[in-house]
């Protein structure tokens, strides 16, 4: 049976080292990959995913359950990955896909195209203002609710609608130039 | 026609090196041990705090008269507190902060004599 998160936090909460390492475990692969949209390399991202598990440790004590634990993580996650970012501003593009990361495709034709279409996709992102690449990398990635990524940003549900229509607006725009191309 | 929904969802997502959670554990207990740190280095703060206190000497050991040598100055005049011989003491402490004596004799002298009604 799977302990839930309020057990665990209650427990980390009264010092349980153990609960809190299982809260690292639950959670690392969904920081890292946040961090990752936000840093641009995998090095920094890691970086932050550790800050936001250190931060997260320090203020766990202030944690009242009002919001999920997830929404929680993530608004730290966000503010250790800019304030990483702060620090090293000339970071890195997105890293090259790895050769594991590419097996969805069938033919040789389709490994090409798929490769293609997905490094354009994540230069797309890269290149979207932040407020923008928050709601894509929460909705489409991470899949939230409007509701959790208007608690994680802090603003109202219709902004953050709106923001997404924005954000597919955009990348759509590209996915479009792209198809022209071919 | 290429789907953009279809496409983000196929993004990889990056895998997580198997060591990261040992560090970011490892980083907790660094946390937790420089804090403990701390904790202990304020126990010793005030532990030889209390220590110096104690070794300070006492205020009878301060009231010690001092060498003679100390004296070798002359003396300051010692100016003596007049008695008060007004019922309101207010008055006379305030004269006497000010240390004007002229004032203050004469302000006895006229408390001493009847007030014409």
């Amino acid at each position: 049976m799977m302990i839930t998160d309020e057990v665990l936090i209650y427990q980390a909460q009264e010092g349980n080292e153990r609960a809190f390492s299982l809260l690292v475990e639950r959670y690392q692969e969904r920081v890292l990959n946040v961090c990752f949209r936000i840093v641009g390399n995998m090095e920094d991202a890691e970086e932050a995913t550790m800050d936001t598990f250190l931060a997260c440790y320090r203020s766990l004590g202030s944690f009242e359950g009002r919001s999920s634990f997830a929404t929680w993580l993530y608004r730290i996650t966000l503010r250790s990955s800019y304030k990483l970012r702060r620090k090293a501003p000339e970071y890195a593009t997105v890293e090259e896909l790895d050769d594991n990361e590419i097996q969805l495709a069938d033919s040789p034709y389709d490994l090409l195209q798929g490769q293609e279409i997905r490094s354009i996709i994540e230069q797309a992102i890269e290149s979207l203002p932040d407020h923008l690449k928050e709601v894509v990398i929460f909705y489409f990635l991470e899949g939230l609710s409007y509701q959790e990524i208007a608690e994680i940003l802090e603003c109202p549900i219709g902004t953050v609608g709106s923001r997404i229509n924005k954000a597919r607006k955009k990348l759509q725009a590209k996915l479009i130039k792209l198809n022209e191309e071919c | 026609m290429i789907s953009l929904e279809k496409e983000l969802m196929r993004l990889p997502r990056k895998p997580v090196a198997s060591d990261l959670a040992s560090r970011i554990n490892q980083r907790i207990h660094e946390e937790r041990r420089l804090v403990s740190y701390t904790t202990i280095g304020g126990m010793n703060q005030i532990q030889n705090r209390q220590w110096a206190i104690e070794q300070e000497p006492s205020p009878v050991q301060k009231k010690q008269p001092l060498p003679e040598t100390y004296f070798d100055f002359p003396m300051p005049r010692q100016i003596s507190r007049p008695p008060r011989r007004v019922a309101s003491g207010k008055v006379c402490n305030i004269l006497w902060a000010t240390r004007d004596t002229t004032m203050y004799e004469r302000r006895n002298q006229c408390l001493l004599q009847p007030t014409p009604l």
